[in-house]
């Protein structure tokens, strides 16, 4: 009996190996990358699944280092001098109050940390209200209102909820002149409780800076995430406080770069 | 200047400076496994046609001087992928089914600095085109369903402002 002529196949880009696809895509930029997410599920399950390339779109933007805000948890494991200050930022959001001094302690002792997830804990709780204060004491001068439904923490229609308010701080940011960027990791459609921060500290010029975050092990980001998604906002929000703060005290409000800021 | 023979998939056997072959890690292993000594055998390169073959060397060549490439997998200089010298762009000009083929091989034969070249090809095809343009591109088959896509558009559009 003959024998079936044995085609070989003509190599494409989805016939190539998965380690191959994984060299291409780092080679695009996170906005690229999330493009490539569209185009098929391979590309998407890849972007979102590969450490590397989490690791890879992050540190593209933020290449001396990077945070993936994760609650409180990261007290637990000592924290450090920058993070801690990023929280003062935080509280000092929440409250309203006077700008922190930046000269924090280096280490945060258990009563700062055990304070500061208490601020967290209560932000979540006032976020309806701080939220609609934040126009009214916008140094921008921009007094429109900030579309936000009311939130809950465990309200699983968050996101939709998140990204009204991403829009309506990009409008403020628009008319302000300060160019931030918005958005959410893919990662965010797979886990929608998520939530990230991604700060480009090259760009910031503020002299914050961090501590790269390496993940511990795949799938542990996520769990650590989890509840952190809405004190995010308002560490947002007092990052850009903070830049404007500074910038205006140096006289140079303008723009150099792409971005002020980009969070994801 | 000592040469090596190199037998292709297809029984093509193609003399090669031995310098030249050895920017594949994989036959430069396989040179000082046997102790550099095979003048009088081909080596055989199962994975890779003669035509693919002669277009790898035709790199090797261009490239013999080049210094190593740097250890660190993740430096700068390899992952900018709009970075690719004029003479390789050039000779990236091919049809994508000898693009994919040449990927293959440098990734079969261990040859970074050409897998690096082939991917920021591919990696500037995709460049500045939307999802649908890509598939076109790459002749891809849209396996989102209709709702799947338009989650994700909705997910993804503040990046494609």
């Amino acid at each position: 009996m003959e024998k079936p002529e044995i085609r070989r196949s003509q190599p494409a880009l989805l016939t190539i190996p998965n380690e191959l696809h994984i060299a291409i895509l780092s080679r695009l930029s996170f906005a690229e990358q999330l493009v490539a997410a569209q185009v098929c599920e391979i590309w998407q399950t890849l972007l979102l699944d590969i450490i590397h390339l989490r690791k890879v779109r992050y540190t593209r933007f933020a290449p001396q280092g990077s945070i993936y805000y994760r609650g409180t948890d990261f007290l637990e494991a000592g924290g450090n001098h920058d993070v801690h200050f990023l929280l003062r930022l935080a509280r000092w959001h929440c409250t309203l109050s006077d700008p922190p001094n930046s000269a924090v302690s280096p280490s945060p002792s258990v009563t700062e940390a055990t304070t500061m997830a208490s601020v967290v804990t209560q932000h979540i709780r006032r976020l309806t209200v701080l939220a609609h204060v934040i126009p009214n004491n916008d140094p921008r001068g921009f007094s429109g209102d900030v579309n936000i439904p009311s939130w809950d923490a465990t309200n699983c229609g968050f996101l939709n909820d998140s990204f009204s308010f991403h829009s309506s701080l990009d409008e403020r940011d628009k008319k302000s002149g300060l160019r931030v960027h918005y958005g959410r990791d893919l990662t965010l459609a797979a886990y929608p409780t998520t939530t990230s921060i991604l700060i480009d500290y090259r760009k910031l010029g503020c002299g914050l800076s961090f501590e790269p975050h390496t993940f511990r092990k795949e799938g542990e980001m996520f769990e650590l995430l989890d509840y952190a998604h809405l004190t995010v906002l308002q560490v947002l929000e007092a990052i850009i406080f903070r830049v404007i703060q500074e910038k205006s005290a140096r006289g140079d409000l303008g723009i150099d770069s792409d971005y002020d800021l980009f969070f994801v | 200047m000592s040469t090596i023979k190199l037998l292709s998939s297809d029984n093509a056997e193609l003399a090669v400076d031995k310098e030249v072959a050895e920017r594949s890690i994989l036959i430069k292993n396989m040179l000082e496994d046997v102790g550099g000594d095979m003048s009088d055998q081909a080596i055989p390169i199962p994975n890779v046609n003669e035509a693919v073959l002669r277009k790898v060397i035709e790199w090797c060549e261009h490239h013999k001087s080049d210094p190593p490439p740097p250890a660190d997998e993740d430096s700068d200089s390899r992952k900018k992928s709009t970075d690719i010298e004029e003479w390789d762009q050039k000779f990236m000009q091919v049809d994508q089914e000898m693009l994919f083929e040449i990927i293959l091989a440098a990734n079969y034969l261990d040859i970074k600095p050409l897998l690096d070249v082939g991917c920021k090809t591919v990696a500037n095809m995709i460049k500045g085109k939307s999802p649908e343009e890509i598939r076109k591109t790459f002749n891809i088959q849209n396996d989102f369903t209709p709702e799947e896509e338009d989650q994700i558009r909705r997910e993804n559009e503040w990046a494609e402002e």
